[in-house]
């Protein structure tokens, strides 16, 4: 359907797919650990804490995907 | 850029990326040719390298301990306390950390071990090998395993994989799904500290591959590859912290019954 005269290589654009899931995945995690530290900033420490672990399990999923994309093309 | 550049970039990553994992071929080696710091790109001998570090210092801490440690047995001291106290008795308690507090502080040193020496150019990244990170997932699966029978006996490991108050029509669904998710841990596990150290290597490759590729232009993002090693300085840290502790975690989940 959408493959004019030139290729596109479909490895190129799951990897930016996923790349947006992960991206808006952390953006939202932070997003709300920020304000709550601004909300309460006595839980500083422990907030970032659960911040980078959720980070970490987001990116870990999507680097199943990329690795994916990367055998792909 | 057309198709023969953008392979030649390819091919430049490739060689750089994947020459690192194999074997030493050791009956095509001259004898004249080998050169000390040519047998470190190798992730093999990289890991020796790093297991003789790791013992190299804790003998270092052992011979010279005293009460009151100084020096280095102090360091090593503040650190243990640093695995004990956040990672391994917040997660697991006290009574069942006390068994895993070897465990976690040597999974932690090794993968920070591991992932920092892989920053120094002519050495490889142990780490960033699949191989070496399944096999640290498959050890942490065999802790756990084990873990769970030390603990709550043969039964506790039929128990584990069954979760608590559902229905009884749902049961072999839940049981299927639990064994699943276990597998499924260690996967993550071993695939985010791969994937971490091999994309921050692939992406300074690239950053310098540019300059072989755009010439002159593109001194500029040698700066770029600066700023990306110190991130991956960050990365290393990281990624030894979040394996370590995503192991007590999951360590937790199977030997306490969630209710």
């Amino acid at each position: 359907m959408m493959l004019p005269l030139a290729e596109i290589s479909t490895a190129a654009i799951g990897a930016g797919l996923v790349i947006v899931g992960a991206g808006l995945g952390i953006g939202i995690v932070f997003f709300s650990g920020l304000q709550s530290m601004a909300r309460q900033p006595e839980l500083q420490s422990k907030l970032q804490t659960q911040m980078i672990i959720g980070a970490a399990f987001i990116e870990g999923a999507a680097l199943f995907a990329l690795v994916i994309c990367l055998m792909k093309g | 850029m057309n198709a023969g550049l953008q392979e030649s970039v390819q091919k430049f990553i490739e060689h750089h990326v994947f020459r690192h994992t194999g074997s030493v071929d050791t009956w095509n080696v001259p004898f004249y040719h080998i050169n000390a710091l040519e047998w470190l790109r190798y992730d093999g001998v990289m890991l020796g390298v790093v297991v003789l570090l790791l013992c190299v210092l804790a003998l270092r801490v052992r011979r010279r301990y005293q009460t009151i440690p100084k020096g280095f047995a102090a360091i090593t001291e503040l650190y243990v306390l640093f695995i004990r106290d956040h990672i391994v008795y917040a997660n697991m308690g006290e009574v069942i950390g006390r068994r895993f507090v070897s465990f976690f502080c040597t999974l932690f040193v090794f993968i920070l071990c591991g992932n920092l020496l892989g920053l120094i150019p002519l050495f490889s990244t142990v780490t960033g090998n699949i191989s070496v990170t399944a096999g640290l997932a498959t050890i942490f699966m065999m802790v756990c395993l084990y873990a769970v029978l030390r603990i709550r006996g043969v039964h506790g490991l039929v128990s584990a994989f069954v979760p608590h108050g559902l229905p009884g029509w749902l049961m072999p669904l839940m049981v299927v799904m639990e064994i699943v998710s276990f597998f499924s841990r260690v996967f993550a596990l071993t695939i985010r500290l791969f994937c971490n150290m091999l994309a921050g290597h692939i992406v300074i490759y690239s950053l310098i591959g540019m300059t072989i590729v755009f010439g002159w232009v593109a001194i500029p993002s040698i700066a770029v590859a600066v700023v990306m090693y110190f991130f991956e300085l960050f990365v290393a840290f990281l990624q030894a912290y979040i394996f370590t502790l995503l192991s007590a975690i999951f360590i937790n989940i199977m030997v306490n019954p969630e209710h």
